[in-house]
């Protein structure tokens, strides 16, 4: 179950980055530290509960993947509060929590470690894993050098077969190629059946109508609709059309 | 060749079979199995304490939760990663040793040359321990470099922890004070080792300083000079016991202060720079290479007994010299300012860390 209420979240876009004690006080002398707000999301309150699959649509920029990041608990919103019951496994950029210079050996037993699992938990799934990624041949090379199809296999592959009871989908998946994505599909519907809650980020309509039940359209940092999926979706087709 | 000789080479062969023993025990340690507590967080259920307060699930933003119950939150997160933190101390640890051909030998040999050095340098050419002051210049000199040593290694590593992580902090929910804490424990890791070279220095001060006196005994037994060396002989007594006390509040303290170091970096990313004068400065204002008497009588007392007082490694430094070269129980003055120091300073670290936390992710 996850729970967003009344978030909001502020940056400070400052025009200079101050970054050394030297600048900062220099600065602070001459009464430049500009302040320029910028409210990335706006008053966003949105509950999922168990077995729901939300889908996160909007422009690019409008604010998708700071509520993943939110939700994730990776930030901090400046209003409102973030509630969540359950093990999280967030899909956030390609990579998320991979070292690139250790192996992919390493990085599975990293990752896992991360999401907060134990070793044993993690060498008893180990097979699985590697099984599920399709890379048995490339497990001992660094993850550096691996594509970015074959990364986001392994992320994929990592955060859902600890069997997760959230799980946050930011966009990583449109890089497998076909089999990977009907699999990744099919895995993410046989956990949805277990029970646990998905939030859904993509561009793909056909991908979102296959698999989500609710879904949210933000705009600008706004909810503009939260609903049926059928209906967001021809209200979001339309503005995109009327745009063009 | 020389008794001197002689007892030179036992202690290093012994050293050096001790290393390879070591070496191995390394390799099994990075095997072995933490115990974990699984939290309830795992299985995750719905059953409310209180209103805003989730039993079972990870908690977190608590609004109004109260001070305790955030501690006790705390304490589950934490035990919830500690495989994390014993995977990033691991890691630490292998990618250290990883290209140099001594490895781990390296962690004993680098405090013990630069003790020779020093020893040559500060009592030969500076006559700094012949005073009369110091019991044995050597011992001395040892464990302040030991303990100065882990206090410079585990603060420079913290001033890195936060803003080399920065990958892993923008894109999953990691506690974010397990950095600095895993960097202490690697540096403290690397410690026990420099402790063995500390424990060559005592054995081969001992050996050389109650055969002189023996020496010294057959030869003229009531002299002035032999009843000083009879005194001045290094023993090793069940004192040496006390100086696990004085290691603990050690890391603590450099707990407390690594968290305020890698706090203060993210925003400041010269700390680098500036830490690195201010560790010089403090190296040489606390009496590791010199005999605290030495300010008796210059101008510079009254400020330099002043320094002593409010500088946390005088009080851990004297600990550990009193109980290893003066083979005395510390006073329980020592024992409670040195734990007062470690928890003054972990709780400072602590308050700043967490009031600064949740902005770390605006200064990538």
């Amino acid at each position: 179950m996850l729970k967003i209420d009344n978030v909001s979240m502020k940056f400070n876009l400052g025009k200079d980055k101050v970054n050394t004690l030297k600048e900062f006080l220099i600065k602070k002398a001459k009464r430049q530290i500009v302040v320029n707000e910028f409210w990335a999301l706006k008053n966003i309150s949105v509950e999922v509960k168990p077995g729901e699959v939300l889908g996160l649509v909007g422009s690019n920029g409008a604010g998708k993947s700071t509520l993943l990041k939110v939700m994730a608990g990776v930030m901090k919103p400046t209003k409102g509060t973030m509630e969540k019951v359950g093990t999280l496994a967030p899909m956030i950029e390609l990579g998320a929590g991979f070292d690139m210079e250790l192996t992919a050996h390493e990085n599975v037993f990293l990752n896992g470690a991360i999401l907060g699992y134990t070793k044993e938990f993690l060498e008893s799934k180990y097979d699985e894993i590697v099984a599920f990624s399709e890379l048995q041949s490339f497990m001992d090379v660094p993850v550096r050098n691996f594509s970015s199809g074959m990364v986001a296999r392994l992320a994929f592959s990592i955060a859902t077969l600890v069997a997760p009871q959230i799980l946050l989908v930011d966009e990583i998946l449109s890089v497998g190629d076909p089999p990977f994505q009907q699999k990744s599909e099919a895995k993410m519907m046989s956990m949805i059946n277990g029970g646990a809650t998905v939030v859904f980020v993509s561009h793909s309509m056909a991908q979102i109508k296959k698999i989500c039940t609710k879904a949210l359209w933000i705009d600008h940092g706004e909810m503009k609709m939260l609903g049926e999926i059928k209906e967001v979706l021809s209200e979001y087709d339309k503005f995109n059309d009327a745009k063009r | 060749m020389n008794w001197r000789a002689a007892a030179s080479l036992f202690v290093v062969s012994a050293a050096c079979y001790k290393i390879y023993i070591i070496q191995s025990a390394v390799a099994r340690l990075s095997a072995v199995k933490i115990q974990i507590i699984d939290t309830q967080a795992h299985k995750g259920y719905n059953n409310r304490s209180a209103p805003g307060v989730k039993k079972g699930g990870i908690i977190k933003y608590l609004g109004n939760g109260g001070v305790l119950l955030k501690i006790v939150n705390s304490i589950k997160v934490f035990k919830h990663y500690s495989y994390l933190l014993q995977q990033l101390v691991s890691r630490d640890f292998k990618v250290k040793y990883k290209r140099s051909v001594l490895g781990v030998a390296w962690s004993v040999l680098n405090p013990l040359f630069t003790m020779i050095i020093l020893n040559v340098v500060f009592s030969q050419l500076f006559g700094l321990g012949r005073s009369g002051a110091i019991k044995s210049y050597p011992v001395y000199l040892l464990t302040g470099i030991v303990l100065f040593n882990y206090f410079s290694e585990a603060t420079n590593l913290c001033n890195g922890a936060v803003v080399g992580n920065f990958n892993l902090l923008t894109k999953v929910y990691i506690p974010k004070y397990i950095f600095p804490l895993s960097k202490v424990l690697s540096a403290a890791i690397n410690l026990l080792f420099s402790l063995l070279a500390l424990y060559i220095i005592v054995f081969e001060e001992a050996i050389r300083t109650h055969i002189e006196a023996a020496n010294a005994m057959a030869v003229a037994p009531k002299a002035k000079e032999t009843l000083v060396l009879v005194a001045n002989q290094v023993n090793i007594s069940w004192t040496h016991l006390l100086l696990p006390y004085d290691l603990i509040c050690m890391i603590i303290f450099c707990i407390g202060i690594g968290l305020f170091l890698s706090a203060l970096t993210v925003f400041f990313r010269d700390m680098f720079y500036i830490w690195g004068v201010v560790l010089t400065a403090w190296n040489y204002l606390t009496p590791i290479m010199y005999p605290e008497s030495i300010i008796a009588g210059s101008r510079f007392e009254p400020f330099m007994s002043a320094v002593y007082k409010i500088n946390p490694l005088y009080y851990f430094i004297k600990y550990a010299r009193t109980a290893v070269l003066d083979n005395a129980v510390p006073s329980w003055q020592l024992h409670v300012a040195c734990l007062v120091c470690a928890f003054a300073m972990l709780i400072i670290g602590l308050l700043f860390f967490r009031k600064k936390q949740d902005k770390f992710i605006y200064y990538i």
